[in-house]
């Protein structure tokens, strides 16, 4: 990261949080208690290739006075034989990953109106594979919180080794010198949330973010007049995102209604759009169900050469740009999922009080795709645990 | 102007989703702060999650507090 996008994380972060210690007030005032939750996940990915375990710890706590910490801790350990993680051949590796996120906020009355401001940071680190990030976050509730206008903005810098892992683990003539590589990147965006009446709400938003340096993947290659060659991408990548959530309370069935679309375009001539509905439905004290469909479709980049499959893309000419990245093809996936969220206030009294206020969940997804990665099934175990 | 599935799709919704504007006082929020609609807090960490797994599989992102980067899975 530069050394002025440091200093301007720093910077914002530095001045929400003097801001936020000096006139924040709220109803926990009275009471002078903490309050929050401990959350503990265990979330599990499978596809053909590549299996991914990531346990994570997060916390959320908000002091008496109405400033809020949270942050998270996980690890992903990814098994893959996939070639574009940098095995060789064709053997598993186990790689672990490193992730940790702290963020600070709260909010201030701004006449009748509200003001939350949000700093964070993020780190990352694989051994192939650091990504540093900061962003802020701003809210503002107006006419009795019916519409909140919010706006956020990320910077992250990325850098990128290589590291091969198997067979000989010796670097392949082809790829050259080891590197150390790098991008940079921001993402902005502005979104507005309405309070439409008293069953239903609509929030929409504008994401823009831009990427700047080496985007391709350090062991992705290609055949290219014949010969191998690690695959090329632009440095530069600015996408744009429309996104829009419609929520729809049903009080006669204890249920609700998400709808959720987003439409996509980069100048890398990429174009998606995926659409998603969440059913949400109340069984009782202790029992929540959803139930959720997602559909995505996107266009092949301009630089795809349209048949990537699980063969290795052949080029010939003089080609600038080339790829086996299988999300540059055109492709589109069907995801279904369901989530069953268990609070075990049912227990009886006597010695299980800490129990009983816990809040346990189960999740699992199952994605049908037509990409080169294949078919998936996404699953999660979570503990919940209230802090008061 | 012509317009993609997607933008059309979202200008409908807005359309209909601004056509029944109400102001709603906080003490006629029951329905929106059922547990089935207030749901972000609950969903955040999945979420998250979530996104992550399509970044690293769709060439889309945004929407959810994602930012393309942050693993070597790009």
């Amino acid at each position: 990261m530069a050394a002025t996008e440091r200093g301007l994380v720093a910077i914002a972060l530095l001045s929400f949080v003097s801001l936020l210690s000096g006139s924040s007030a709220h109803a926990d005032e009275a009471s002078g208690t903490w309050t929050g939750r401990v959350e503990t996940r265990g979330s599990y990915y499978w596809e053909r290739s590549t299996r991914v375990v990531a346990p994570t710890i997060g916390a959320r706590v908000e002091s008496p006075r109405g400033v809020a910490i949270q942050g998270y801790y996980l690890i992903d350990s990814i098994t893959s034989a996939s070639v574009a993680a940098g095995a060789l051949v064709d053997t598993g590796f186990v790689e672990i990953r490193h992730e940790g996120n702290v963020t600070v906020g709260g909010e201030i009355d701004v006449g009748e109106n509200h003001l939350a401001l949000t700093g964070g940071v993020r780190y990352s680190h694989e051994p192939d594979y650091d990504s540093y990030s900061g962003n802020v976050v701003a809210r503002l509730a107006v006419d009795e919180r019916n519409t909140v206008f919010g706006y956020s903005t990320t910077v992250l810098h990325d850098a990128v080794h290589q590291v091969f892992r198997t067979g000989n683990q010796i670097r392949p003539p082809n790829m050259g010198m080891a590197f150390d590589r790098s991008f940079n990147g921001w993402t902005s965006s502005f979104y507005v949330e309405h309070v439409l009446n008293r069953r239903s709400v609509f929030v929409g938003g504008y994401d823009i973010s831009r990427l700047a340096g080496y985007l391709a993947s350090p062991y992705r290659q290609v055949q290219v007049n014949g010969s191998l060659s690690p695959e090329s991408h632009p440095d530069l990548r600015v996408r744009h995102t429309l996104w829009a959530r419609f929520q729809l309370a049903i009080p006669e069935a204890h249920a609700a209604f998400h709808a959720i679309v987003r439409g996509y375009a980069d100048d890398w001539d990429v174009r998606a759009m995926s659409l998603e509905g969440r059913w949400y439905q109340d069984l009782g004290p202790y029992l929540l169900f959803r139930s959720s469909y997602r559909f995505y479709t996107q266009s092949n980049s301009f630089f795809d050469t349209g048949h990537l499959g699980n063969t290795m893309p052949t080029y010939t000419g003089a080609p600038r740009y080339f790829t086996a990245d299988g999300k540059m093809q055109r492709f589109h996936d069907h995801e279904v999922g369901f989530a069953m969220v268990t609070k075990l206030g049912f227990l009886a009294d006597g010695g299980l009080e800490w129990f009983r206020r816990m809040e346990i969940e189960f999740s699992c997804n199952y994605r049908y795709s037509t990409n080169r990665f294949g078919n998936a099934i996404i699953g999660a175990l979570v503990v919940r645990m209230p802090i008061d | 102007m012509r317009r993609s599935p997607s933008t059309r799709l979202l200008l409908l919704l807005c359309a209909f989703s601004f056509a029944g504007c109400a102001h709603v006082a906080p003490y006629e929020r029951e329905n929106l702060s059922s547990r089935t609609m207030d749901v972000g807090e609950s969903e955040r960490y999945e979420n998250s999650f979530l996104a992550h797994v399509h970044d690293s599989r769709e060439a889309a992102t945004g929407g959810a507090s994602s930012t393309g980067g942050g693993c070597g899975c790009n």
